[in-house]
């Protein structure tokens, strides 16, 4: 239950939508029952997984870039009672970081839940997202590099990524 | 700001414990010539713990989801019209084209399935977990259990054994695959500790069931 818990999260911050990341689990899991046959053994059982499922998000997200946005599939929208540098003033600087890891671009939120939260290794990120080993150390390191520039918009200047 | 090195981009890792030996090496020499570096481990732990608590804040979706992956996969993968019958394991295992020709990969093929239809089967058992400042706890969870004590099986499964048969047997015995397939398709699984009486009753209850299992011995 643990790791469909920990997919269900993943697709969540991915897609932003909790009915849509349900959906997503059950099309990942009727997508590993097909194509069982075609899993080598080459990488952990749920970092496959998370693959399929990733693969499937981009398609959602794809499709909805090009649609207008409304309030089902935009993104979060501002809410002046509640940004970081409000949240800054009121010196909760946990609340502030949850907050700014919030604002990540999907590409930056999705690379530092899969550290941090999925604890995946830099390779496992890799097969994940289809990006080379060398991308994913970059990203994350850009990733960083933007939650400190909202840190700093918010008061706090960490000095380095 | 300057380009970071190769060795700091491997900080994020280094502090989940996600690096190779090599890499941890490498990162603890530099560490060791850089100790003004130590802040920046705590600013990484810090949004590590912020990452973590924002992921728990989302609420598990409501019970009655394995039954409508279930409802699924029967609608997708129920027995062919042909004239042989096959269930969704022996058309799995129909597709499995060349790597059924070859007995380590066919098992192996077979496991990740199994494991894949089982972790599904756990989808009925997912629980709201309260958001707040609990202990924090990433996506796996406390460390792995394949040490603990219990009564650990050798188990092999009939070839007619459909996956959801599997599962059921396995929610309904309390037990957990920990290892396997080995040679010959066998199975290593853990059940809960029992005496030795109780655990030969076990034997026979699951001896028992040929439908689903060929064979179950002690571990040892």
């Amino acid at each position: 239950a643990r790791h469909h818990l920990a997919l269900y999260r993943f697709l969540v911050r991915l897609v932003r939508n909790e009915a849509v990341a349900e959906e997503l689990v059950n099309e990942t899991f009727v997508e590993v029952w097909r194509s069982a046959a075609r899993f080598k053994g080459r990488s952990a059982p749920s970092t496959w997984i998370f693959a399929i499922a990733r693969n499937k998000a981009v398609s959602i997200l794809r499709k909805r870039a090009d649609e207008e946005l409304d309030d089902h599939t935009s993104l979060a929208v501002e809410d002046e009672s509640d940004n970081p540098e409000v949240t800054a003033m009121k010196g909760n600087k946990a609340k502030l970081i949850r907050q700014c890891l919030e604002k990540l671009s999907p590409q930056h939120r999705e690379v530092i839940d899969l550290v941090y939260y999925h604890e995946k290794s830099i390779n496992e990120i890799a097969t994940i997202t289809g990006l080379p080993p060398g991308t994913v150390k970059t990203r994350v390191f850009h990733a960083r590099k933007q939650l400190t520039g909202l840190l700093k918009r918010a008061g706090i200047d960490r000095g380095w990524p | 700001m300057t380009e970071p090195t190769e060795t700091e981009l491997l900080l994020p890792w280094y502090v989940t414990g996600k690096l190779s030996d090599k890499d941890r090496a490498r990162v603890d020499a530099w560490l060791k010539e850089h100790p003004d570096a130590a802040g920046r481990l705590d600013d990484i732990r810090l949004e590590m713990d912020e990452t973590i608590a924002v992921n728990q804040d989302i609420r598990a979706p409501a019970p009655g989801g394995l039954d409508r992956l279930m409802t699924r996969l029967d609608s997708e993968f129920g027995p062919a019209p042909d004239i042989e019958k096959r269930n969704w394991w022996q058309k799995l295992a129909g597709s499995l084209s060349d790597a059924m020709q070859i007995p380590v990969m066919r098992h192996a093929a077979i496991a990740a399935a199994l494991i894949i239809a089982i972790q599904a089967a756990s989808i009925a058992a997912l629980v709201h977990r309260p958001a707040g400042p609990a202990n924090y706890e990433t996506a796996s969870g406390p460390a792995d259990t394949a040490g603990e004590s219990g009564s650990v099986l050798l188990v092999k499964f009939a070839s007619q054994a459909t996956a959801a048969r599997i599962s059921a047997l396995l929610e309904e015995t309390g037990g957990t695959i920990i290892k396997g397939p080995a040679g010959g398709g066998i199975y290593l699984i853990r059940f809960e500790k029992r005496k030795p009486a109780a655990e030969k009753k076990l034997i026979a209850s699951l001896r028992a069931k040929k439908d689903i299992i060929s064979f179950v011995a002690p571990n040892g």
